[in-house]
This record gives structure tokens, sequence and C-alpha cells, in this order.
């Protein structure tokens, strides 16, 4: 009973899932900074955000699902409608356009037979343009569920394509494998949380940075080396 | 001696005699008023059948003379009276204390209120002439207390049979 | 030149001292020149989003948000060079850039922050061609909000009160960015009790009231202040009415009681004023038992003719009753029939007010602490009812003197309360056993480093809780620490009543009565066995109100005459013999007297309905038939006889109560100031003195003067502060002179079967006002009993399902709702949807079953 909530809808951070929701909190001294975690959790379970979701964060957080909608529709990586598995975003800023990003999109376009900022019917692919994605040495560049790729013709970004779709393991250009949006958004969430049991493999990357150090507690702020924090002012 | 003082009068009268009359023997011969006459007002529509009217008060609000009283409310779905939210759920001029100066015509902001060159207002009691937005309403026939029979253009320079004077064109 | 305590700084060439720390703009608003704002509001706390009040400060590089830099000292200060007058231009062409041209269906539009400075500080035209942004317009946000996003200049205000003030972050900024918006959380509705505050800070019609929606423009209004009529808190208000109908109260700002604030339910709480049930003229029971109209003359002569020859009579006045009122019905009763059984609790029959003065928490029968204090002390004991629920404006002082004055606040109660969300010591005692756990109270946890001074909080409970012990234990608490006592008895009347001696044991200026009375339940009680002959019930609906619906109503069929003074034809008044129909608060020059004891007027804005008057002026008439003539006939009659026979009154000027204080409001620099050529008049800048006409003279006129907005309009009215009455400061009367009864017996514990019956009022319900409320009588719940869940298994009930409640043979079906409740205690809220918890509270204790 304790899974249905209020109005009737079954709640996403139940269970183990409420576990790991707590673990994450844990991690900061202010609870409610633990919002953006939990949101991608949320996204990491259900593939995007929920309403649902949102509420259950809000409970756990001791917010109004207001404040919980506010703080995440900021950010669009927090999807609020359902995504596709794998998002394609192709740059289409200066450098990337000057060399030939239109001709990407439309080919991807064309291949995925969707315009740019839909999902395919079947709910794999999902594709928008995007702005720049400091990666303009290797323009055109896109990413695929974050991991980057340069230097695309239309026919290698249309193959990439296939092959993820044939199930192959494609690997972006820093050789990350590229996973799926919910796992990046579940990785996303998770980083640095101590999670009972699942040491080492979930807190192994923090997506865009490093895992934090093995002495640190929850709750600890990172110290900052001698050379920093003296900025000159 | 006075003969002089005299003749000068008689030609004025006769001068006098065979021009025509100014008077006209109203209501059956009427003049028309110029088209700029502030007369009575008329409440416009849209092309659509809208009302233009949108509740707004602001001519009630400018009326020197307080004669204007309007009540808003919301436009629902399955009764739409006017584009927009809101209507003159009630609309009434007062035209014992209107005193046709066309400050609430400058006032409104949708151009709903705009003023006819009909001056026939009279009644019988008080009620009559506190005008309801049914009547004021652009499509409400203006009611006369007197058919007409000849209507004379503003300058008399033309002569028609009477019809309605449509002014609010 | 300067020293710690104050600052010079120059505005506009002109040189102030200020305190340190002030903000530029208050500071600058003090001098009369007025820094245009949207996002700045007194109440909150600066957030300089706007950037509206920009000025220019001599060496600082760039001009700087007035509402957030606080004066220094030497600061040169330019509001209107070249540089900040560009600036408020541009900002506002760019505020305008999307705002919609809907004024003239707007309802702010007229009294319109965004209108007035645009018109004193815009551009003038705009250059911006492009569409405009757009949204779905006027969005439901609740039942009585309605929120217009494309007006939204997105200055927070509404954010910040919701989250800030009232903590119901309901309302947000969401999809931040260039589609920044204010929104609720998807479907669900903004469902706070002071959601009401946001549409009047709202410096744009964005926010707007869905009861007032289309009902009138500004230039309509004829507006009178005046104090809210439902709870003890007294919010000053303003009434404003079109064609003589009550269409709109706003708040006014008070920094002593209301801050800015008001709760919904005085807010959207006035229709009754207008209800078509009001009675317009005296009735009277006729032969067939059918009432029928007759004259003042005839209904007074027959009441007078009952009154006459030594008859029985019992006097119960109920909580709305003004002050005037209160020393009219007091004296009828004492000195003219001369009868002592006079009592004015109802709903709280037998609450031992008196203890509060026995018990020395203090000198008087009422509060020896003013909100301010509670606002400001250190440390906060709250044995009250429910603030949220039922002094709502209370809970908003009180959750601004933890949250943002960090006063230690320790709650004591057998169920959860709204405070408990930020108390720093919940004391969660057992049913039955505040006492106790008051008097453990300073030998527990919670009394480590609470500091002074301390302000206790009472205010009576239900039949469930020993009232009487609680008050002496809070007694014993108040002076090891010297504490001072906020009473908070439950209507906007119930301490004006107090004051008054209308009252069992006490007479007017809280004298101990020597010989006292008997209280409402006994002369209900003596009504009902026939030992009254005539009972007088001024606004008490004891049918509804008082804890035992079944004496009450055995009263009102004992044989006594029965004459009711009321507002509308209650079960109590169509079951009396004559009714006396009575004004309503905004038809009545009148005070009411607040839990702080602070008195503040009513001006008259309406005419009574029919030929309803006064409560006092029916006592002056009665008086006068019984042969005693007391030679009233205005408000300020009854109050020189006030102050000549009450010692704690015989200060209060009346007329500093009604005048605005003795500064003029500040008349603002270009544009705001006042025309030599106008007597009286505020020049508008392009307009005039528009609107003008049938209203002008009129107190508070909306759109009298500039700017229109309430914030600067609220700003003389704080100059209405009210008056604090004295507290007598005589020999405190011992113990052994009180014989108040505590209304029902004290729960014995272990004895008694059942669960301890803890009964409270829900700030939306059925009460005779608030339902005929067109805006809140569809918000009232469902009744529901609060039951703790350990109970609960024993009982197998669980959440949602239906129990039997039954205490003294009568039964009701309510919704069990789990709920952190001590065990063995019960809560029911009184007049929820279709049940009368009074049938129930008869008793201290009620049974629970399974509905079977």
């Amino acid at each position: 009973m304790a899974d249905i909530s209020s109005n009737g809808t079954t709640k996403v951070l139940v269970g183990g899932h409420y576990q790991v929701a707590k673990s994450i909190v844990s991690k900061y001294p202010n609870s409610r900074s633990a919002v953006l975690p939990l949101l991608f959790l949320v996204q990491g379970i259900e593939g995007h955000v929920t309403d649902q979701g949102m509420r259950d964060v809000a409970g756990i957080l001791g917010l109004t699902p207001a404040e919980v909608l506010a703080s995440g529709s900021f950010y669009t990586m927090l999807k609020k409608k359902p995504t596709g598995e794998y998002l394609i975003s192709v740059c289409r800023n200066v450098s990337c356009a000057h060399r030939g990003a239109h001709k990407v999109i439309n080919a991807l376009s064309e291949r995925l037979d969707i315009d740019p900022g839909a999902v395919t019917a079947d709910g794999r692919f999902e594709l928008e343009t995007a702005e720049c994605l400091a990666t303009c040495d290797g323009a055109p560049s896109m990413q695929i569920n974050y991991e980057d790729f340069y230097n695309l013709t239309p026919e290698s970004a249309v193959d990439l394509v296939d092959r993820i779709e044939r199930g192959e393991t494609v690997a972006g250009e820093r050789g990350e494998t590229v996973r799926t949006q919910r796992e990046v958004s579940y990785e996303t969430a998770v980083a640095g949380a101590r999670l009972p049991g699942t040491a080492g493999d979930i807190e192994a990357r923090t997506v865009g940075g490093e895992s934090p150090p093995e002495d640190m507690k929850a709750g600890d702020r990172p110290k900052l080396r001698d050379d920093e924090g003296t900025h000159g002012g | 001696m006075a003969l002089p003082e005299i003749l000068t009068g008689m030609r004025v009268v006769i001068r006098n005699v065979f021009k025509g009359k100014e008077t006209m023997s109203y209501p059956e011969v009427r003049r028309q008023p110029w088209p700029r006459f502030k007369g009575r007002h008329v409440l416009e529509r849209h092309p659509d059948g809208l009302e233009k009217c949108i509740g707004c008060e602001l001519c009630a609000g400018a009326c020197p003379a307080d004669a204007i009283y309007v009540v808003g409310a919301e436009n629902k779905p399955g009764a739409r009276f006017s584009p927009g939210e809101r209507y003159a759920q009630i609309y009434q001029i007062n035209y014992l204390r209107c005193i046709f100066c066309g400050l609430c015509v400058e006032a409104c902001p949708t151009e709903a209120l705009l003023m006819t060159t009909e001056y026939e207002i009279s009644g019988t009691s008080r009620d009559d002439l506190v005008y309801t937005k049914e009547q004021l309403i652009v499509d409400a026939p203006i009611q006369r207390h007197w058919d007409t029979k000849i209507e004379y253009s503003p300058d008399r320079t033309t002569k028609q049979k009477a019809g309605r004077d449509g002014a609010s064109s | 030149m300067s020293d710690n305590d104050s600052v010079t700084l120059t505005i506009n060439g002109r040189e102030v001292a200020a305190e340190p720390g002030r903000l530029l703009i208050d500071v600058a608003e003090e001098l009369g020149v007025f820094v245009p704002r949207f996002c700045y509001h007194p109440g909150m706390k600066p957030v300089a989003v706007c950037r509206m009040c920009l000025v220019q400060i001599e060496g600082q590089r760039k001009l700087q948000p007035a509402c957030s830099t606080p004066v220094a000292d030497g600061m040169v200060v330019n509001t209107q060079e070249a540089g900040a007058v560009d600036a408020q231009e541009g900002m506002l062409e760019f505020l305008l850039i999307n705002h919609p041209l809907d004024c003239p269906i707007c309802d702010r539009g007229g009294e319109c922050p965004l209108q007035d400075q645009t018109y004193k500080h815009g551009p003038g035209s705009s250059r911006y061609v492009e569409p405009k942004r757009t949204y779905e317009k006027a969005l439901e946000i609740s039942d009585l909000v309605v929120l217009d996003r494309e007006r939204c200049v997105l200055c927070w205000r509404c954010v910040r009160f919701s989250d800030e003030i009232a903590g119901d972050a309901f309302i947000q900024l969401v999809d931040r960015g260039p589609g920044t918006q204010i929104l609720t959380f998807n479907d669900e509705p903004f469902d706070s009790y002071f959601s009401g505050n946001t549409i009047q800070i709202c410096p744009v019609g964005a926010l707007t009231s869905k009861p007032y929606r289309f009902v009138a423009r500004p230039w309509d209004l004829k507006s009178a202040p005046s104090v809210c009529s439902y709870c003890s808190v007294g919010c000053p208000i303003t009434n404003e009415s079109r064609d003589e109908k009550l269409v709109r109260c706003q708040a006014l700002p008070n920094e002593n009681v209301n801050d800015f604030w008001i709760c919904d339910k005085g807010r959207f709480g006035y229709h009754y004023v207008d209800s078509d049930e009001r009675l317009t003229a005296p009735l009277e029971r006729g032969a067939n038992d059918e009432f029928q109209d007759v004259s003042w003359d005839h209904a007074l002569e027959r009441v007078a003719a009952k009154l006459r020859d030594g008859a029985r009579v019992g006097v119960i006045a109920g909580g709305h009753l003004t002050t005037e009122d209160a020393w009219a019905i007091g004296k009828l009763a004492k000195n003219v029939i001369g009868t002592r059984d006079v009592d004015s609790r109802v709903a709280d029959a037998g609450a031992p007010y008196a203890d509060v003065m026995i018990s020395g928490l203090s000198p008087a029968a009422g509060s020896s602490a003013t909100i301010n204090d509670l606002a400001t002390a250190r440390t906060i004991v709250w044995m009250g009812p429910d603030p949220k629920e039922a002094l709502p404006v209370l809970y908003l002082k009180l959750r601004g003197a933890v949250l943002d004055h960090n006063a230690k606040l320790i709650v004591v109660s057998p169920r959860r309360l709204s405070l408990d969300g930020f108390a720093t010591h919940v004391v969660r005692s057992e049913a039955g056993g505040e006492a106790r756990a008051v008097d453990e109270l300073m030998s527990s946890p919670a009394a480590d480093d609470i500091g002074d001074p301390m302000v206790i909080c009472w205010g009576p409970s239900s039949p469930g809780r020993d009232d009487a012990g609680v008050v002496a234990a809070l007694g014993r608490l108040g002076a090891a620490r010297d504490a001072k006592v906020l009473m908070c008895p439950p209507h906007s009347g119930s301490q004006g009543l107090l004051d008054m001696g209308v009252h069992p044991s006490l007479d007017a200026g809280h004298e101990t009565a020597a010989e006292p009375g008997r209280d409402t339940r006994a002369i209900l009680q003596a009504a009902a066995d026939g030992r009254l002959d005539v009972l007088l019930l001024f606004g008490a609906d004891v049918i509804a109100d008082f804890p035992d619906a079944d004496l009450a109503g055995r009263a009102l069929g004992g044989g006594a005459h029965v004459v009711t003074v009321e507002l509308f034809p209650t079960e109590t008044a169509t079951r009396s013999d004559v009714l006396l129909p009575s004004a309503a608060f905004a038809e009545r020059e009148g005070t009411f007297t607040n839990l702080e004891r602070r008195i503040q007027k009513l001006e008259p804005l309406l005419e009574a309905p029919g030929v309803a008057r006064e409560p006092w002026r029916i006592c002056v008439a009665l008086a006068r038939l019984l042969g005693d003539d007391w030679g009233w006939h205005s408000f300020v009659d009854v109050w020189n006889d006030i102050r000549s026979n009450v010692r704690t009154h015989t200060e209060v000027d009346i007329d500093a109560l009604s005048a605005r204080g003795p500064t003029p409001a500040p008349q603002y620099e270009s544009g705001y100031e006042k025309d030599p050529s106008h007597s009286g008049g505020v020049v508008a800048g392009p307009g005039g003195q528009y609107p003008k006409g049938y209203r002008s003279g009129t107190p508070f006129q909306t759109g009298q003067n500039w700017p229109l907005s309430w914030e600067l309009r609220g700003f003389e009215a704080r100059q209405r502060p009210g008056i604090v009455a004295g507290t007598p400061n005589g020999a405190r009367p011992s113990p052994s002179g009180s014989t108040t009864s505590t209304g029902s017996a004290a729960p014995d514990g272990e004895s008694a079967d059942g669960f301890v019956l803890y009964a409270g009022r829900m700030i939306y319900d059925e009460g005779t006002m608030i339902s005929k409320s067109t805006a809140l009588r569809h918000i009232a719940r469902r009744p529901f009993v609060e039951l703790n869940e350990e109970d609960a298994k024993e009982l197998e009930l669980s959440e949602g399902d239906e129990a039997v409640v039954r205490a003294n043979g009568t039964e009701a079906r309510l919704e069990v709702r789990l709920a952190d409740i001590a065990r063995g205690a019960v809560f029911i809220p009184y007049d929820q949807k279709g049940f009368r918890a009074n049938t129930l509270t008869s008793a201290p204790r009620v049974t629970l079953a399974r509905d079977l």
C-alpha cells in the first residue's frame, strides 16, 4: 500500500530505489541539495522525470513538488517527456555548421525518419540539435547520450545509429561505451554515493568529473588543494 | 421722418416672407443632424457578431455625469458574448444624466461605444430613459415615438423619404 | 557627524540620517523620494530581481538596486540622474515587451503598480514590434486564485511570500530561462490558507481573485478600514463595496498585528454580509407558530414586558460582538435586568479565562503579552489550538519568530499541530495529560538553553482537555520564568466581551464579581429545567456552537421565552420567540478587541439590511423600556460611558482609533507631490485626479491618491495601530474568588474508558458566517476522526474506514485518519461538511468502533 501515493499512481522511489535515494541524500550536508541527483535517479528508473517521481523526491527532501519542479525544469538534461533510449545531440553552432553539421542533421533525420526534437516511434532514438558542445576541434561533432563523436560525416553518423540499432557496442571519442539514457541518468544520480553492496562499480566514475577520494565520508566537502582557493582578488 | 426706418423694416419683412421657412412640422418632417452630431449611443458588434464591448467600465469611469453603469462578467465556453475574457453583463446609460460630451466614446478602448445622430430621446418615466444594453446594441431598432414622413439633409438642400437614421456607420 | 546609531547620507541632494543596515529604498521613501519598484516588498526579504529600483550612488561604477543596498555613511544617492532614469525607462520597456494590453479587462487595471509606474517612470512608447509571448490565459490555480502568466513580470513576490512567509511553497518559477513562468506543480492547486495575499501583493494582474473576478473596477469601489470579523487576531482590513454590496476585503498593514497579511478566510469570507438570508426586520412567533414581521417598538415592548417584574433571565453573548455591544449587554444584564447570569463563552464554554488572571499569568483575563512580544520572544510555549487553522495570521507570526528571529518554540500538544514542522521542541503529551506535561517541561530536555523573555500562548481547547489544570500549570511555569502570556480566545469579539465583563465571575475591567453568576452551561441547564423565564441570546447560536447540542436544544425547549439577536435565522434563532436583526461588522461603527487586547476600529461602509440595528442599540432601547435611559445615541456616547466606568479603559482615546495618525502620509517627489492649487488633492501625473466624482471624500479611496498600489495606501493605514487597553493594577483576585466551572468533568484518567476527545476548528467549516461565502463554502472538508495508529490497530480500523463514534448516546460515522496523535486521544474537527461535532462533544470521552 505504501507504494501507492495519495493520488493513486505508483510511487517511483520505493524499496531499493528508496534506499539509494536515502544514501544520495546522506551525501549532502543540506538535504535539499540532493534534488538534482534524485531527479536523475527518477530519470534513471523511469526514463524521464515523471510527475510522481517529482512528488517522491519532494516527499524525501521535505520540499513541495512545486519546488522540485522549479529546480528540475531548468535543466535540459532532465527530460519531462518520455525520451528516446539514445539521445543524439548534434551541434549546430558556428564551427560545426561550417563543417557541415546540417548535412549530418539531415542525414540522421532521414535515417531515423523524425525531425530534430522528436523521438522515433519505437522509442529508441531521439534527435536534437544542440548548442556548442565545446568540441570545436572535432567539428562537426555530436553526442550520443552525452558521449562525444568527432569529425562526423553524414555517413559515419548514420553508421553509428545503425550499429546501435544492431545492438553493437559503440564507444565515444573518449573511449567510453555509449550506454542507454537510463543507465547514464542512474549513474549521474549515484555518482559519489556510497551504496551498500555496490561499491566500486557504481561509484567508479562521476559523469564529467572524478570519483570522490576513498577516505571521503558522506557529507564531507572536498578539500581544496593547497594551491586552490586563492584566486587573486 | 420715420419713413426710411419703416421702409428698411418692410424690406426685411418682405425679403423674409419669400424665404423658405426655418421651422418644419416636426415630427412629420424632420431634419437630419450633421454627421458629427453627438446623439444617443450605440454599442457596436464585430463582423462575426460578437460584441465589441468588453465591459471594462472605462466609459463609466470617464463619464463626468456618472450616467453609465456597467457590470462585467466572464465569457464562459458556451456563453460567449465578446472576444476575450470579459463582457458587459449589464450596460446602462442614463439619458437623464448624459450630457452628450462624448468622453465615453473617447475612453472606449475597443471602439464599441459610438454616438449616433439620434436625438429623439424622450420618455414618460424615468426608467424609460435608462437605456439598457438590449436597447443600445447596434442591431436593436432605434425607436421613435412618431412616424416621420420626410427627412431633410443637415443643410436642408435635399429632401428624402424618411428611413432609419443610420448614423453609426 | 554620525555615531553608531545613525549614518548620514544624501539622497537627491537632501541630507538624511538613518539607522545603519536599513535599506536605501525605505530610507528614500521616508524622505519622500519614491524609488520605483516591483519585487521589493517591505514585508519580505529583498531579492533585487526586477531591477526597477536602480539608483546612482556616487563612487559606484554601476547603478545599484536601492532595495538591496543598505545605507552607508556619506553615501550620495541620486534617483533622478540621467543614468538612473534611463535604467528605469529601459527596465519598464523591457517589462512591457511581453506584457499584454489587457488593462481594460484586467482586475488590476486602475490600481496597478505597473500601470502607475509606467505612467510615471516609463518610456512612453515601445520600440518592440515583434509578437508578444503568449500563454493560456486565466488559469485557475486554486478555487480562489486565477493566474495569467502573460501579465507576469517575474518579480517573485508570490513565490517569496508563499515560501518565506506562509511556508506553503506551492507556486514557483518553472522553466527558468527565456520561458520562465509562474506555475504550480502540474495539476496540484495553490492550496494555501494564505494564497489571497499573493493576489494583493502581485504588482500586476497576473494573480487575481476568483470571487472578485470582473466584479468591479477600482473606481467603482467605496472603501472603509475595518477589522476582520472572524478570529481573535483582529487583522485590520479594508472593506470595499460596489453598489452597496461588499465585494472585496484586503489586508491593511499593521506591523503590530498582521504585518501585511491576512488569511483567506478573512479575505474571502465576507459574503455573509450581503447574504439574502440576513434578517431584515424583527420577527415574532405568532399564534400559529409562524414568524411574522413586527415593528421594533412592538418587538422590544414585548421583550421588555417579559423582562419586567423579577423575571429570571439568562444572557448569553456570542463571540463576534463588538466591544460596545459587550458593554451594553453587560450593563443591561447586570444594572437593568439585575441578573448575574451572563456569559460570552459559547463554543469555548467553560474556558477558564479568569484563571489566567488568578494563576498569576496576567493581570487581566487576557494577554499580558502583545503580538509583538511574541514576535520578539526568545522562548515561546504553545498550548493553544492549531494556530494555522484557528488563528492563521498568528501562525505566520509564530513562524517568523522561530525562523527569522530564532525563538525557541516549544509545542505541547497530544496531536500534531501545524507548528511541529518548525518547532524547536514538540512535547507530545498524553491524552488529557497536558497539565502534567507542562509541569515536567522545565525538567525536560526541551528546557535546555531556553532564554528570556518567554511568552506562553494559551487558548482554550476542547472538552477533553483539563484547561483549568493546564492554566494552573502554566501559571506555575510562568511564575518560574517571569513569562508573559498571550491568551487566545477564539473569536473577533471574545476578548472585548471579557474586558467588558460579559462573564459570570468577572466585571468590566477584569474585576472579580462579588457574587458570580451562572455560566453558559449552567444557564442552559437552568433553561432546560424550566428555571429561567427569559433567555437572551446575542449572536449566540447555541445549538450549532455550544459543545453540548443536546443540552442547548433542551434549553430552547425548556419553556423560557427566548429572544435572539442575530444576523441569520440560525437553528437557534428559528427556535426562539422573538428574533431581532443585527447589523454586521461592515455596516457599523465599532471596535473589536483582539487577543492581545488591542482595540481597533470598524468604520461603517454599508447600510444594514432592512431595519437591522447594532446590538448595543437594542440594549439601549430595552433599557429605556425598563426605565433606565442611558442617553446613548452614538458610538462616542457608548465610549464615554465605557471610559468613565471601566477602569482599564479610562485612557482609551476613541478619536485616536479612527485618526490616521499625527504625521500625514508621505507625499512623493515629482509627480507624487501635493499640488498647491488643489486643496487636499494629490496630483496624479497624466490623468490628474482621475477618477473623481461621487467617491471623493470617503476614507481610503482606491485610486484617490498616487501611487494607487496598495502598499502605499497601506502605509497610510499603518498609522491606525489601534490601542492596547490598560491592565488593571489592583490586587490580584485570590483563587477562592473563582467559581468558574471548567464546563466538564476533568478526565480522571484510568477509570474512564473510551478516547479523550479533542475537537478543534479547521479554517474552513460550515460555520454560520463562512458557509455564506460563495468562495469558501465548497472548500470545507469531509468530517473525519483522527486516531493513533496503534489504537486503530486494536480497533481494526485503517485509514479511510468509517468509524462509529459514540458519546452520551449520540453517534456519528466518521472517516478514520491515522495521525500523529497521542494514544487514547481522538481529534474531531468542528462543523465539517454535514456534521456538527458538538453533538459529540458533550462528554470528554467518546468510544470508537468499527462500522459493521
